[in-house]
């Protein structure tokens, strides 16, 4: 079933340079897609399009086969939720309680089975010890943790997160990284990740690669890394035990190393 | 002269006054002229630390030394030289400009410190320069440029007040990796060719073994390690700091218990090359 259908899609900021152009798209059920390209491809527009914070000049977008348009613009945030890079933007609550109801109490859950979603997405992010605690109390990446938590409590069928997991640590990014996977696999939502990071974006099922506000290429991870000279071409780095491999393979010496080759090459399928 | 900490401790006070310790018994001292990063992970503590340095916070117990300078401060003292002395960029800085032109956002710093008009256009071009952006983009709306361009804005507009220490909390965060590259680069040349004291808190453990020659390690407020990037990635308790390695470092400890090749601390990918290179060659 098409969860996302993107048509002819134009925005601009400033009327002139245009962020996205033309850009059609289908995402499907259940599907992860991971979106990369550098800063200033269109990437966070696109985003914002989709949940309805901005308005396209051109084209249209469909969630669940509803155009996105003031009248079902309701409905559709019901059905599409998002995590930005930046916490400090999205905190709205006195503590982190608070903060994690907020989107509950805007649909209007009742109070018991609040509670209880507010115990069970803290936990799931590491937060349950802090739920009184305030924002000038936490860190930056624990300010994130809770805006996920309280974007997950929403229970949305669509995800998206953007550079979610740039403020976090290593073992954070981790933690999001296993947890979003869960979300997609075990809870079949539909997944958009917004991600510089291609060490995590081949973790999808898909990526798009965006350039200048268009699909430069979309494609499995796998497609997409063995063609590293389109990720190259606008500069995003792929992935490091993969750059080692095609170095060595590169190199006149280390090209004859049959068990140092292939050692490369399995490392690079993980890292 | 640089900064020093001695059993420096703060702690942040919650609604119902419940204390909140965020740094404790912290003893340091950070010369001039180093590069020091600060590691650690979520909520250890690297924020709460760098924001004594400029005097954003002041400690609950112990003393902060900062040139001639001592925190807590007197009651009547200004806090205005400590912060010309050591510029403090902040966790995305670009949302803090708001100035109608690039040029004047990058002005205003060096206009609250009592220079003219004239004056603070010289230093704001000055660092304008050092930072890479165009005379094209100056005359620009801050908020019309992009993510990077505003980033080196803001960069500019500390570097404008002429600091000797500049300390930068997470500089490189939601950059492209082309973004992280040439601003780490600009804080090296900056290091280098003009004498600028360093410290740079980062979860970047590439960045932070190729630019930095010291490295500290916070957890749960403490200072848990401070010294040399080859003594870090080898400590005995490294799995306890929750670190990750450096990928070249990471890729390194794997081939040489694949294949037996001798292990040596490499940081980059050249360095993992060559080191093969080496290996192979006999």
């Amino acid at each position: 079933m098409e969860k996302i259908k993107i048509e002819n899609l134009s925005f601009s900021y400033d009327k002139k340079n245009e962020a996205i152009k033309n850009l059609d798209l289908t995402i499907k059920s259940g599907k992860w897609i991971a979106v990369v390209g550098h800063n200033g491809s269109g990437k966070s527009t696109l985003a914002k399009l989709l949940v309805g914070l901005l308005v396209p000049d051109k084209g249209s977008i469909y969630i669940d086969g509803l155009l996105m348009n003031e009248e079902n613009i309701q409905e559709i945030r019901k059905r599409i939720g998002i995590v930005f890079q930046n916490p400090d933007n999205q905190f709205v609550g006195v503590t982190v309680k608070h903060d994690i109801a907020f989107g509950l109490e805007n649909q209007q859950v009742p109070q018991p089975e609040m509670v209880k979603l507010i115990e069970e997405y803290s936990e799931v992010v590491g937060m349950s010890a802090y739920l009184n605690k305030e924002p000038h109390q936490l860190s930056g990446g624990q300010k994130q943790r809770v805006a996920i938590a309280g974007a997950l409590a929403m229970n949305q069928d669509i995800m998206i997160f953007d550079e979610a997991t740039s403020m976090l640590d290593p073992e954070g990014t981790k933690d999001i990284t296993d947890f979003i996977i869960r979300l997609n696999k075990d809870f079949n939502k539909t997944i958009l990740t917004i991600t510089h990071d291609l060490e995590f974006a081949r973790k999808a099922d898909e990526i798009i690669v965006m350039n200048e506000g268009e699909v430069m290429f979309l494609g499995t991870p796998n497609i997409i890394f063995e063609n590293s000279k389109i990720l190259k071409e606008i500069d995003l780095d792929i992935p490091f035990g993969l750059q080692v491999y095609e170095s060595a393979k590169e190199d006149e010496t280390l090209n004859k190393q049959k068990e140092l080759v292939e050692a490369l090459w399995e490392y690079s399928l993980n890292k | 002269m640089g900064i020093q900490f001695k059993q420096v401790s703060y702690a942040y006070r919650g609604v119902k006054n419940e204390r909140y310790e965020a740094i404790l018994n912290i003893n340091l001292e950070i010369k001039d002229g180093e590069f020091v990063a600060i590691i650690g992970h979520t909520g250890s503590g690297k924020t709460t630390l760098v924001q004594h340095m400029n005097a954003l916070l002041e400690p609950t117990k112990g003393e902060v030394q900062i040139f001639n300078y001592r925190l807590p401060k007197k009651k009547k003292e200004k806090v205005g030289p400590i912060r010309k002395c050591v510029g403090l960029v902040f966790q995305f800085p670009e949302y803090q400009l708001f100035e109608e032109t690039v040029l004047k956002d990058i002005m205003f710093g060096p206009k609250n410190f009592g220079l003219t008009n004239e004056e603070a256009e010289v230093k704001a071009r000055e660092a304008a320069q050092l930072v890479g952006l165009t005379e094209e983009i100056l005359s620009k709306s801050p908020f019309r440029i992009s993510g990077g361009q505003m980033r080196r804005v803001a960069i500019a507009g500390i570097l404008a007040m002429e600091p000797d220490i500049l300390v930068l909390d997470e500089p490189t965060r939601g950059l492209d990796p082309q973004g992280s590259k040439e601003i780490m680069a600009l804080f090296k040349e900056l290091h280098v060719n003009h004498h600028k004291t360093i410290v740079l808190i980062s979860h970047d453990m590439n960045i932070v073994s190729q630019y930095a020659s010291r490295i500290l390690v916070m957890d749960s407020g403490h200072v848990v390690f401070d010294g040399k990037r080859d003594d870090l990635f080898n400590h005995p308790q490294f799995d306890a700091f929750h670190l990750a390695r450096p990928h070249a470092y990471e890729q390194m400890i794997h081939l040489s218990q694949q294949l037996n090749i001798p292990f040596k601390p490499v940081y980059t990918k050249g360095e993992l090359l060559e080191h093969l290179k080496e290996v192979y060659h006999e």
